[in-house]
């Protein structure tokens, strides 16, 4: 059976300041699969908690409203990119600058993955585990964002598999990914994988909860978000 | 008992308690007493790391009117400042590498401003090999164990007080074409009028932060202020992603010269 998860939470700069996540979540159903979204506004830009919001909504509803599945990714890109502006409806979405990462997975475990910007995309597919998004190549504070690239270039674009029990589909924004150590990212897959899996849906939000207010990391100061699509 | 010592007297009864305390005000305080955690594992142990690496010219002509002197100090109380700094957000890592002689020399690799015990004080020599502290600066800053992805966006600072005596353009070039060396931020300070200021001019690359211009030492001192005050406000401030910018304000040219006691 197909399961998902996610969870998003306000990081301590922004509680200390008492603004708004600038990060957005969804994680819906959709024909007996699911589509999952997460997406990190950037912090330099004033609406872009908005637009991270509009971000993950708009890929919903492209998956959902449109025949995207049977589309190239180019295309659906640039369909998710569109409704995303139309929305904005601002002559500036630079200042709804925000990264974009997706999952989408039918009812038979296929699924087709979107990334624009920093954040990590792992897969555990066919019992191997594999960190989807390339290796960064500026540092923290630098990426790439609808808003501000409109290169099909900045995307990262694919599909996978979640045939055997136990194969996932991990979506984190960067508040998580910066401060993983990177030789144990997929260590860490999988130990999110077996407590999410061994939990009810509300139970391991409320765990994925706990962990992400509780980051080990000494600082750690970002909006962190992170869902999980999942053979159980 | 009036209303206004009424409100001090409850403020000072639960001050600090946690019945007036939200949860919130407690978001960036060290995660002592923090619950365990699964992942806890897996996460990176340090705060993020903000890179500052100096390039100091310590060739022959620095010994003149004892600029070597006047940088010394600059330098000790600069990485002093950083290591009082607190790490709740950033830790400050310092890097310094002088060139002076035949070639350049690493004399910090990137290390925790707190964990910098002493620096030792440069004597000027020699030639001045800029180009292969540009090369020595372009290694550092791609070594990805050095400065990781996770760092924010490096500080580079060059000093010098003359031109060039080996090939520059090459290593410079490099510099600026590295994929990850071209996203630090460059600033440079020219001292007195022997400085290649054209060569210094291509050098940084932030507009509104020109070749700092030092005619003595209280100018160099001056530079060094504020590139301290500037990266540790970004290391302390809410949002410390957010591009350097030097202040060299006339605030500053204020200041009482008490480190020349």
């Amino acid at each position: 059976m197909l399961r998902a998860v996610g969870a998003s939470v306000t990081g301590p700069r922004h509680l200390l300041t008492c603004q708004p996540s600038q990060d957005a979540l969804s994680v819906r159903g959709w024909r007996g699969g699911w589509i999952a979204a997460v997406a990190d506004g950037l912090g330099s830009k004033p609406l872009s908690g908005v637009g991270s919001r509009v971000a993950v909504q708009s890929a919903q509803a492209v998956f959902r409203e449109t025949d995207a599945w049977r589309l190239p990714d180019r295309d659906v890109v640039t369909a998710i990119y569109q409704r995303w502006l139309v929305r904005m409806g601002s002559p500036e979405p630079a200042a709804y600058a925000t990264t974009l990462l997706v999952a989408a997975c039918n009812a038979h475990g296929e699924v087709r993955y979107l990334q624009i910007g920093d954040g990590l995309i792992v897969s555990k597919s066919q019992g191997a585990v594999q960190v989807i998004t390339p290796e960064r190549t500026g540092f923290g504070n630098q990426t790439r964002a609808l808003g501000v690239d409109r290169s099909w270039s900045a995307w990262t674009t694919g599909s996978v598999q979640l045939h055997r029990p136990g194969d996932f589909m991990l979506l984190v924004t960067d508040g998580v990914s910066d401060d993983i150590d990177p030789h144990r990212i997929g260590g860490f897959a999988q130990a999110v994988h077996r407590e999410v899996a061994g939990r009810t849906r509300r139970g391991a939000r409320a765990w994925l909860t706990h962990e992400l207010t509780h980051w080990a990391t000494p600082g750690h100061a970002d909006d962190k978000t992170m869902s999980m699509i999942f053979r159980g | 008992m009036g209303w206004a010592s009424y409100e001090e007297d409850n403020a000072s009864r639960f001050h600090q308690a946690t019945v007036i305390r939200n949860k919130e005000h407690d978001a960036l305080l060290p995660a002592k007493d923090a619950p365990a955690t699964k992942l806890k594992a897996f996460a990176v142990p340090q705060p993020r790391p903000l890179p500052v690496i100096v390039l100091a010219d310590v060739s022959g002509s620095m010994s003149e009117d004892g600029k070597i002197d006047i940088l010394n100090n600059a330098l000790k109380s600069m990485i002093l400042s950083f290591g009082a700094e607190s790490k709740l957000r950033t830790e400050i890592h310092v890097g310094l590498i002088t060139f002076g002689g035949e070639a350049a020399k690493e004399h910090l690799p990137l290390v925790a401003a707190d964990r910098i015990a002493g620096v030792e004080a440069f004597r000027a020599q020699g030639r001045t090999p800029m180009g292969s502290a540009f090369e020595m600066a372009r290694q550092l800053l791609e070594d990805k164990e050095k400065v990781p992805a996770r760092s924010y966006r490096p500080v580079l600072v060059l000093v010098s007080d003359g031109a060039p005596t080996d090939d520059w353009e090459q290593p410079l070039s490099a510099l600026k074409g590295s994929e990850r060396a071209q996203k630090a931020s460059r600033f440079a300070m020219a001292i007195g009028a022997d400085a290649d200021r054209a060569m210094l001019g291509q050098f940084v690359n932030d507009r509104e932060t020109p070749v700092f211009e030092a005619d003595g030492a209280r100018d160099i001192v001056k530079f060094f202020k504020a590139v301290t005050m500037s990266v540790v406000a970004r290391s302390t401030n809410t949002s410390p992603d957010q591009p350097l910018a030097l202040d060299l304000g006339s605030d500053l040219s204020d200041d009482l010269d008490l480190d020349a006691l």
